[in-house]
């Protein structure tokens, strides 16, 4: 149910996402309290503009309030964002 | 006022990795700096002072960090000293190319402590790119002074110590940051009520109450032994919270920060559009390219090694001008290298004092212990140190410009699968030149696990030394150019193949379902690093480790001089009669089983295993040839006892110099002695199931 939800709106997670548009963060599934709560510290939290500059085999690089950083596809399936 | 009755204040410098922090510290305090340890941590605490109008004023350098959230050692350090040790001040650094990002930790400390500065750094480097940032109202808004500076090129210095002073002394009323959590804060004041019937923590309590509801184990930690009751409500608090708010609290305070922050940057920041695209943006079409990036980052990296290794002895330099005929070049480059010139320093100086000692008719045994043993010491220790500078230096310039953080990136991909993120990379490339700086760096590995891992990893990698018995011995045994490179090229992928395979066999004895850290770097904008500040860096991080651990490699040097030099009928004539000797003997038993059992041979293993380097010189010292190659020629070794030595070499217990810092960086004997066995007994087993391979088909 909520899935469909989800692909009514458009959301999908950063790691299918397309490269180089602007990007609303919509949720990010933090696990627990490991390092993927860094996400919300850099600033990926819920209303967040970002930007795929680059996927590359491995990581993806992503622009987040003038940074860029390269976060793991395991981070990336976890940022769920909706093209605006 | 605190100022007037005070002739010293202690100021704390914060901020995140790359902001430039180091930099500033040290053109703050000059050369007036200590070098020391946390207790109990690994993490390095830099010291300094100045005076200013005839004030004393200490800086401690807090490690660098991207927020206060309790996640690593680094965190834990930095707000424990905010909080416990009081400082007079808090310099913050902000950097103003990446504003919005760095405030965030500013926020943080704002929240915990009034007394504080921010310094704008980068300040020249942000209008450059267009980027201006209107400070005096930056510091309307967080009422503490704001001081633009640039670190680097020490503007605004003078500037940022008046309004320390400022601050210090109270002339500057600043004021501690509180934000309103909104739909929080409710929950807020109903924990800081709990928290008010608990033993008085030592933080202030709002500021715990906040944490708390974010989750931070520390806390958490310290509440479970004083007041486990509150610790039990504040847990359901947050359920209640996710269930009536539909968020986690930590969503909600880091949200209630950022969009702080987003107002503040559209109040006092000004961003020109810049029409092409930057220096970073195509550099980035490089390195971030899937098929140009990973050639790129190989190519600077064997650059980069290539040219640590020639300075450091001259080869692989000497080779090329070998082959162009120039032997007279080849040979002034190996003499003028880094080692050369120091072991010729070093002779010179042993002979130096032995003239004098005999001048002063002491016995000859204390003037050969001094100059063969504290001397020859000293040298074995200072033999390496140009190699660790240099593997700094060299390093450093590429973490500084940039450029680390984009090779992490594609590294990423190879790392994952011996169980590391793609920091790893970083420390395992060291390793080529020397295991040690590899080993101290793998503290920017962030899960403690993993920093093990790589730690008993990371001598696997074959050093400069390695090659340098693997080089000796090819060119004793082999004539043939190809043949040489074939068994050199032989010895490194057996090192990378039980890299891969030690790695999975760690991970599923010593950890329970372990995953590698998912990947979180930042790419810092490229910049041109400065030459002062690398010396700098790399300058204080090897001489550090030399005063940590040269007491150990230098008794460990005189006792293998020992050894060698003495036998049970005291000081010896020739080799054979020397306590290593008689040892080298007891080993031959244990050298029948990897085809190597002749003591001279166990002799130079136990002699590697203060510096690899020392395996040939015990050899010309046993066989009692003066040139390296006829003395291991004089050996008679079979191709198959070459390939066991060549191995049993590269994989078996690494050196002093690098159990010391394994130790340093582990805390613990237990994983210091799994090293040194595992790399034994894996030795061991290779080297004779490659013995008894080769010997059934040659």
């Amino acid at each position: 149910m909520a899935s469909r939800e989800n692909a009514m709106k458009r959301i999908l997670p950063l790691i299918a996402a397309p490269q180089g548009i602007p990007l609303r963060v919509v949720n990010v599934d933090i696990r627990g309290r490991g390092p993927s709560r860094r996400l919300l510290e850099i600033g990926i939290i819920p209303g967040t503009i970002i930007r795929i500059v680059t996927k590359t085999t491995g990581p993806i690089i992503i622009e987040v309030r003038g940074s860029l950083f390269a976060i793991g596809k395991g981070h990336a399936r976890r940022i769920y964002v909706e093209v605006i | 006022m605190r100022y007037s009755t005070k002739k010293e204040i202690v100021v704390a410098l914060v901020g995140s990795p790359n902001v430039g922090k180091s930099t500033l510290f040290n053109n703050l305090t000059g050369h007036r700096q200590h070098v020391g340890n946390w207790p109990g941590k690994t993490v390095d605490r830099y010291e300094g002072s100045l005076e200013h109008h005839g004030i004393k004023i200490k800086i401690i350098d807090l490690p660098g960090t991207y927020s206060l959230g309790a996640l690593s050692e680094e965190e834990i350090i930095t707000r424990e000293f905010i909080i416990k040790e009081h400082p007079d001040v808090v310099v913050i650094i902000v950097n103003a190319v990446e504003f919005s990002q760095s405030l965030y930790l500013a926020l943080q400390i704002l929240e915990l402590t009034p007394n504080a500065v921010i310094a704008l750094n980068k300040i020249d480097a942000a209008e450059k790119r267009g980027i201006h940032i209107h400070y005096t109202r930056l510091q309307k808004i967080l009422q503490v002074p704001v001081v633009p500076i640039s670190a680097l090129h020490r503007i605004g210095l003078h500037n940022l110590v008046e309004r320390i002073l400022d601050v210090a002394s109270g002339r500057i009323r600043t004021k501690t940051l509180s934000l309103d959590y909104n739909g929080l804060e409710h929950y807020i004041k109903v924990i800081e009520n709990i928290l008010s019937k608990c033993e008085p923590l030592d933080y202030p309590r709002r500021w715990a109450a906040i944490r708390l509801l974010e989750g931070d184990r520390h806390l958490e930690e310290i509440l479970k032994n004083s007041c486990k009751e509150a610790l039990c409500a504040i847990n359901e608090i947050a359920q209640i919270i996710k269930q009536e708010l539909g968020a986690s609290p930590e969503l909600l305070s880091i949200s209630v920060r950022y969009d702080y922050i987003t107002s503040i940057v559209k109040q006092v920041l000004i961003t020109e559009k810049v029409a092409s695209p930057t220096f970073s943006e195509k550099l980035d079409k490089i390195f971030l390219n899937s098929l140009l990036g990973p050639i790129a980052s190989f190519t600077i990296l064997v650059l980069t090694l290539f040219i640590i290794f020639s300075i450091n002895t001259g080869f692989p330099l000497n080779l090329f001008f070998q082959y162009l005929g120039l032997e007279e070049v080849a040979t002034w480059i190996e003499e003028n290298s880094l080692s050369g010139l120091l072991g010729t320093l070093f002779s010179i100086l042993g002979d130096v004092i032995r003239t004098f000692l005999t001048k002063l008719n002491l016995p000859l045994q204390i003037i050969d212990m001094i100059t063969d043993g504290v001397i020859a010491g000293i040298g074995s220790i200072l033999g390496f140190y140009p190699l660790i500078l240099m593997v700094y230096l060299a390093f450093g310039a590429l973490e500084d410009s940039g450029l680390l953080a984009r090779i992490a990136v594609i590294g990423d991909r190879i790392t994952r699968k011996i169980g590391l993120s793609g920091k790893a990379i970083i420390p395992l490339i060291l390793g080529f030149g020397c295991n040690v700086p590899s080993i101290i760096g793998t503290r920017i590995l962030e899960e403690d696990r993993e920093k093990l891992l790589a730690n008993l990893l990371a001598p696997l990698i074959p050093c400069q030394a390695r090659l340098f018995v693997m080089i000796a011995f090819v060119t004793a045994f082999f004539p043939n150019p190809l043949h040489q490179a074939l068994i050199i090229i032989v010895v490194y992928l057996t090192s990378f193949f039980l890299l891969i395979l030690l790695s999975s066999l760690f991970r599923k004895i010593l950890f329970k379902d372990y995953m590698p850290p998912e990947l979180l770097i930042e790419l810092p904008p490229y910049h041109r690093p400065s030459l002062r500040v690398l010396l700098w860096h790399a300058w204080d991080k090897s001489s550090h480790f030399l005063r940590k651990a040269g007491t150990i490699i230098l008794a460990l040097s005189i006792i293998t001089w020992f050894l060698l030099y003495y036998g049970p009928s005291g000081e010896i004539i020739h080799a054979n009669e020397s306590f290593a000797a008689i040892l080298g003997n007891l080993l031959v038993p244990l050298g029948n089983l990897v085809g190597l059992g002749d003591w001279k041979i166990m002799l130079s293993f136990e002699a590697g295993f203060i510096a690899k380097e020392g395996m040939i010189e015990s050899i010309v010292l046993a066989t009692g040839y003066d040139n390296s190659i006829q003395a291991i020629r004089s050996l008679e070794l079979t191709f198959p006892q070459i390939i066991s030595y060549l191995l049993i070499m590269s994989i078996y217990t690494p050196c002093i110099p690098t159990i010391a810092a394994f130790y340093q960086e582990s805390r613990k004997a237990k994983y210091t002695l799994l090293l040194l066995a595992y790399e034994l007994l894996v030795a061991l087993l290779v080297g004779s199931i490659s013995y008894h391979i080769f010997s059934f088909f040659l």
